[in-house]
């Protein structure tokens, strides 16, 4: 076999003024959630979906920067390399205007700009995130910060009312997916549904070693 | 791609003076002139996109008998074209000492050499529309800008109407504007492409007139596109046959941006078609400094869409 390999060299900076990655990959098909949620990269064909709660070896990518278009087909409207946002540029509020075109589409404006890419802050186990604290047991619901939280493993947990997540003190051990390392500052410990800081598990980052 | 941080141990040869000569690709290779100029509709934007709309008109006026009311009829709405813009950039990185060192104000030229860049992703982008037009770039109706069968808002009832044209259509209801299959360019390719759009109808089915003005093509056609458009009798024709080609005053385009080889199409001049690109922001270069490291960054950024709202005014075959 000839040699094909070449020089491995940056790409890019990470950070800059935001201080953190985002990183864009295909969208998969179907997804609805919104920003601020926890997404893995779908292994059948590589489109960002929501994470699935329970993959936690190499299981999250990041935390969503921008609300799901619940597209047709994973990565729809995605531009190639040197070509246009392809599709109607918007998925979400789109009507069929005749019953003549099938496939056209009336995208108001205002609606949500469809790339067919979804962003999201990468997992990568040094970058820092905020959630709150909670617990699973029982009925799931908010628990106190506490100093002793910091440095603790946890799970992650999706609420079912408001479909958002939650750093879940009922999931330790085995079922951990971030660290806490730091608690938010503008609530006092002991705030019942605080905030916390943390790092995904480098074990538990998708996207990152 | 080389996107480290230019060093000086990466060019020691502009670190001393004596060099006669610095052939730089950037400026000594001479870059094509913009084409997509040539043939794109080129417009400003002030938003984060651009939305165009497609409506039909009313079709043909039928009897009105005598003590009735005429026909109502009323306008179709087609769908909309929503022009994304994209972002482009480029940003090159180097030491302040390589900066200082260079004898040959190479590495502070460096956004001469993004702005030939930024000219290939104009161009590519616009050809796209060429390249991707078969499959993945839409326009209003939903289907691909180049297809076999462009659905028309008035439906079958608009191909009925229309003058003869039931050998040309694929379907009822729609109207090509790529050959089926897809042929090389010929004599009797460009004959049957020019019948296509001389016959084509609006969305209601009223003929209307499309003048193709450009035979758009790749460098592996220059010679056919010559003889075609610049023989006094038909190519490889032994008779002593009239170029009828001459008289439709075609004009070649060679686009050096087109992947298919054998690729061509017919393009209207720029009113014919809605072949657009907005631009939002030109190209602009930056440059700043890391105060920590004293890397120099140099930065080149622009803005823009291309899409295409209607097939109107277009044809094209991407070759066998």
């Amino acid at each position: 076999m000839p040699a094909f390999a070449d020089a491995i060299e940056a790409y890019g900076d990470t950070g800059g003024a935001t201080s953190y990655d985002i990183e864009w990959l295909p969208e998969e098909s179907g997804q609805t959630f919104p920003i601020g949620v926890p997404v893995q990269v779908n292994a059948a064909d590589g489109g960002i979906q929501l994470w699935d709660g329970a993959t936690l070896t190499a299981g999250i990518a990041g935390f969503s920067v921008v609300q799901a278009q619940n597209l047709g087909t994973t990565g729809l409207g995605a531009a190639a390399p040197f070509g246009p946002i392809t599709g109607p540029g918007s998925n979400i509020g789109s009507y069929a205007p005749n019953s003549t075109q099938a496939l056209a589409v009336i995208s108001p404006p205002g609606v949500p700009i469809s790339i067919g890419l979804s962003g999201y802050a990468v997992a990568a186990p040094i970058t820092r995130f905020i959630a709150k604290v909670g617990s699973s047991a029982g009925t799931p619901n908010a628990v106190a910060t506490t100093n002793q939280q910091v440095g603790a493993a946890f799970g992650l947990t999706k609420d079912a009312i408001s479909g958002f997540w939650y750093v879940d003190t009922n999931k330790t051990g085995a079922s951990a997916a971030v660290r806490i390392v730091g608690l938010g500052q503008l609530e006092a410990v002991g705030t019942v549904g605080g905030h916390v800081l943390f790092v995904v598990l480098a074990s538990v980052a998708q996207l990152f070693e | 791609m080389p996107g480290n941080i230019l060093l000086r141990n990466n060019f020691p040869p502009l670190l001393a003076a004596g060099l006669r000569y610095i052939f730089w690709q950037a400026t000594d290779l001479k870059e094509h002139t913009p084409q997509f100029t040539h043939y794109i509709n080129e417009m400003t934007s002030e938003d984060a996109y651009e939305i165009d709309y497609e409506l039909s008109g009313t079709g043909p006026m039928p009897m009105m008998q005598e003590g009735s009311a005429p026909a109502a009829d009323g306008i179709i709405q087609g769908g909309t074209r929503k022009y994304v813009h994209i972002q482009y950039g480029l940003l090159t990185e180097a030491t302040r000492q390589l900066v200082a060192d260079d004898k040959y104000g190479i590495i502070n030229n460096v956004p001469k050499s993004h702005a030939r860049s930024a000219l290939y992703a104009e161009e590519a982008v616009c050809a796209s529309l060429f390249n991707l037009g078969g499959t993945s770039i839409t326009t209003t109706n939903g289907v691909s800008l180049f297809n076999t069968a462009q659905p028309l808002m008035g439906g079958s009832q608009a191909t009925a109407l229309a003058p003869n044209i039931s050998t040309i259509i694929n379907s009822a209801g729609t109207y090509p504007n790529r050959p089926t299959p897809d042929s090389d360019l010929t004599n009797t390719a460009l004959q049957q492409a020019t019948t296509m759009l001389a016959l084509q109808p609006d969305d209601r089915g009223i003929p209307i007139h499309v003048k193709p003005k450009y035979l758009v093509h790749a460098e592996q056609n220059r010679r056919n596109v010559r003889e075609l458009l610049g023989s006094g009798g038909v190519p490889g024709s032994s008779n002593n046959e009239l170029n009828w080609i001459q008289g439709e005053h075609f004009v070649g385009l060679e686009l050096n941006y087109l992947t298919t080889p054998f690729g061509w199409g017919l393009l209207a001049e720029k009113e014919g078609h809605q072949l657009k690109k907005y631009n939002r922001e030109p190209l602009m270069a930056a440059t700043d400094d890391d105060f920590k490291t004293e890397v120099l960054l140099f930065k080149s950024t622009m803005r823009f869409s291309v899409g295409a709202t209607t097939w109107r005014g277009t044809f094209w075959s991407y070759g066998t």
